[in-house]
């Protein structure tokens, strides 16, 4: 056989109906040149690569689509389109004169404290149906005052944006999901019709390529599911791509999902907080909203002063204010220019004086050590030489040790360059109560090696309780740097010490639902391959009751099933485990991995 | 007498939409865009009645349209100054409730590798290799795509040189060794 031979094979011959004597010459072949078995190397694991089966709706979609075009021929299409953007432009004349002449109202009234923007809509680019909505007040949750009456002064103008939405994709199977699925679908809707600036449109299909200023929104709803409901958003958006002179933009999707079971976080936010009502599909819905506009939509200055005012507001709970702060605080995706291709990451909003102002008024003065922690970690990477102060005295007089933590990493991480910074930080590496505290202090200023050193150590340190040992791989762990850090911390000794604490720690105290320190460790052992990876997984698979642990262990055995004790204990999961998703988890990953690709 | 859209929706192109979601999904490899892309092929398809009624196989038929429509698709973007992202995940993982490390491994390397290779190639080396791994032979994939037989084969050719280079480059993949014995 030649390489001519099996480029034909290739071609046109079906691999599974090869006889034996035909399998032995194309191995010998391959076995000889580097090029075909590169080719049929990659044909194979192309035929083999697994494809999701056709979601259920589809078809009914595919028939909707149909049945609406087939009502016009391609002329009257034509036409239709064209009176349907004259339309179009009607409806947003007139809404745009509406909202004109309700703002003059208002302003010849009393005064107000909010008068939104009129949202026309842009008749160039709706396809279907363009709903202008009227002059709205900004959307606020509930549970929250408006703008104090003192403050009462007019909102910025939002920034004019459009939502086109796809038709809710419903896979739910009994009657209670489908209902609650549709009335989330029928509040996020209603919600975003109240945005300010937004426009929405309800569109059968999506555009392949999406304008500036457009989002796309797909809802699909799924139920029951573990006992409850869900529904996961994706919104995709275009981004410029930071640095770039071309100019060009990056189609960037962004994925939310609410659950009704309020496990792990019902809010599916980037924040882990808690939502209130977070099993009603009207507030979910809401608390969707917020979230969008805080990550994804365009940063809307009249969202960013009502924040504001609920931050600096001291009558209210400061579980609320905290809430604020991080919301104007929201990560958002950035995309940059990288030396192949443009890469993704995400910033924090910058913080301006006012917020600063609220923020360390809440830091000093809320009575539970929680929310002070929180907003210490919540002004990291704000990086402005007003807070170096605060944050020298909360790291020398704040008496919780957990605050106090979360004060000197962010004094630590983001000034450690300050002269005044970093006295404080040479004091508190050699006087500060607790250990790890002096070793954040000391890390900044003697820098990633002795840290290094230090967390080995104490791994090490048998005489040590379990949760001193692991006390600086969980703070690594909880941070946002975490991947680098870790992978040069996770070396064989390490993760043979874990294989023993990380276990009997689960089994001993289990996992409080806010330990993410110890979740995210669990997820990097998971990834990490040293000869004690398989036992640790093994054993913290038995010993957890935790499903997050146990499905991040289920996951990271289905990496090794070339060991035969994690084969063992895929394959008995897959089939006997009391949690259906980690059944699921396991039997997905077990076929995927196991089974041979097909004509092989 | 004629058909109507939906019957003829019915009758021709509904018993063939779990093969183009499977060719849809080899092209582009997502679910939603597959969708997008079978979607797009039927309201084509339908907007045709005499030629869909007129075609000898209608899957084939359907999946020329399917290809047509991605290659368009393909084309336009290449005009509109949209890039593809290294890695999106970070975002998606930011703004979701999903389990952060299970979010982290749920996606095989291998899997990954093969993705990105793939999605390197051009529009009809993608469409090529999809019918290939779906089963086609020489002699269907030539009515799908209108390309004659010779240069066909050329192209297929090419197309899987180009995927295994690209494999190659992001590292040698252990399934190698295992295609090439159990062959």
């Amino acid at each position: 056989m030649n390489c001519q031979d099996l480029s034909s094979i290739l071609d046109d011959r079906d691999i599974a109906g090869l006889g034996e004597v035909e399998r032995d010459e194309i191995a010998s072949h391959l076995h000889g040149c580097a090029d075909c078995a590169r080719e049929w190397t990659a044909q194979q694991r192309l035929s083999a690569a697994p494809i999701p089966s056709m979601p259920a709706a589809l078809a009914r979609h595919c028939r909707v689509l149909v049945a609406a075009q087939s009502t016009a021929g391609a002329d009257r299409q034509g036409r239709r389109r064209t009176s349907r953007l004259i339309l179009i432009g009607t409806l947003a004349a007139v809404a745009a004169a509406a909202a004109l002449l309700s703002t003059v109202l208002r302003n010849s009234g009393p005064a107000r404290p909010v008068i939104a923007a009129a949202t026309p809509a842009p008749a160039e680019s709706a396809p279907v149906l363009a709903e202008a909505p009227a002059v709205v007040e900004p959307a606020a949750p509930k549970s929250s005052p408006v703008v104090p009456k003192k403050k009462a002064e007019p909102l910025a103008e939002s920034p004019r944006f459009t939502v086109r939405v796809l038709p809710l994709q419903d896979r739910t199977t009994d009657e209670s999901s489908s209902r609650a699925v549709k009335s989330f679908y029928a509040s996020l809707l209603d919600g975003l019709r109240k945005v300010p600036g937004l426009t929405l449109v309800e569109s059968e299909v999506l555009a392949s390529e999406i304008a500036p200023a457009e989002f796309h929104l797909k809802v699909t709803g799924d139920g029951p599911v573990q006992d409850g409901w869900s529904a996961k958003m994706m919104v995709t958006a275009s981004l410029p791509v930071t640095g770039d002179t071309q100019g060009r933009r990056a189609t960037v999707p962004h994925s939310f999902q609410y659950s009704s079971v309020a496990f792990p976080r019902c809010t599916g936010s980037l924040v882990d907080r808690p939502a209130v009502g977070c099993s009603d599909p009207e507030g979910g819905a809401a608390a969707q909203i917020e979230l969008m506009r805080q990550v994804v939509f365009p940063p809307d200055p009249s969202l960013r002063q009502v924040l504001q005012a609920r931050l600096q507001d001291r009558t209210l709970d400061p579980a609320q204010r905290l809430k604020a702060l991080q919301s104007l605080r929201s990560f958002r995706a950035v995309v940059v220019a990288g030396p192949t291709a443009p890469r993704m990451t995400q910033e924090r909003s910058a913080i301006d004086a006012e917020t600063l102002r609220g923020a360390v008024n809440l830091a000093l003065t809320a009575p539970a050590p929680g929310i002070r922690a929180q907003t210490w970690e919540a002004l990291r990477a704000a990086r402005l030489p007003e807070l170096i102060q605060p944050l020298i005295d909360a790291s020398r007089l704040e008496t919780d040790e957990a605050t106090r933590l979360e004060a000197v990493t962010t004094l630590a991480r983001d000034y450690a360059q300050d002269p005044k910074a970093r006295a404080a930080l040479d004091t508190l590496s050699r006087d500060d109560s607790r250990e790890l505290v002096r070793m954040v202090a000391r890390r900044a200023l003697a820098g990633e090696q002795a840290w290094n050193d230090y967390a080995a150590a104490r791994l090490q340190d048998e005489s040590l309780p379990d949760a001193q040992r692991i006390e600086a791989l969980t703070y690594v762990a909880a941070s946002a740097e975490r991947d680098p850090q870790l992978a040069g911390l996770l070396d064989t000794r390490a993760v043979e010490a874990l294989s023993v604490i990380v276990p009997r720690t689960l089994a001993q105290s289990g996992v409080a639902p806010d330990a993410i320190g110890l979740r995210n460790l669990v997820g990097a052992l998971a990834s990490s391959n040293q000869p004690a990876t398989v036992a640790l997984l093994i054993s913290t698979l038995n010993a957890s009751n935790d499903p997050q642990i146990r499905r991040t262990a289920i996951t990271g055995l289905a990496r090794h099933l070339d060991d035969a004790r994690a084969r063992e204990i895929v394959e008995y999961t897959a089939a006997h485990d009391a949690d259906p998703r980690l059944r699921e988890i396991a039997a997905v990953r077990q076929n995927q991995l196991v089974t041979p690709p097909p004509g092989t | 007498m004629r058909k109507t859209g939906t019957e003829q929706f019915d009758l021709l192109v509904a018993p063939h939409l779990a093969v183009l979601f499977r060719v849809a999904y080899r092209l582009v490899r997502n679910t939603a865009d597959a969708q997008d892309l079978v979607q797009d092929t039927c309201i084509a398809a339908c907007e045709n009645p005499a030629d869909l009624d007129a075609a000898r196989h209608p899957v084939r038929w359907l999946l020329r349209v399917l290809h047509n429509r991605f290659i368009d698709g393909a084309r336009r973007r290449k005009r509109t100054p949209i890039v593809a992202l290294e890695d999106v995940s970070d975002v998606a993982r930011i703004a979701s409730g999903e389990p952060g490390p299970e979010a982290q491994l749920a996606q095989d390397e291998s899997e990954r590798a093969l993705h990105e290779a793939f999605l390197q190639l051009d529009g009809t080396q993608r469409t090529l290799l999809a019918l290939r791994a779906e089963g086609h032979d020489l002699a269907e994939i030539e009515a799908i795509t209108g390309i004659g037989r010779e240069v066909l084969r050329a192209r297929l050719h090419r197309a899987r040189r180009s995927l295994a280079q690209h494999l190659n480059t992001q590292a040698a993949p252990p399934q190698a060794a295992r295609a090439g014995s159990n062959a």
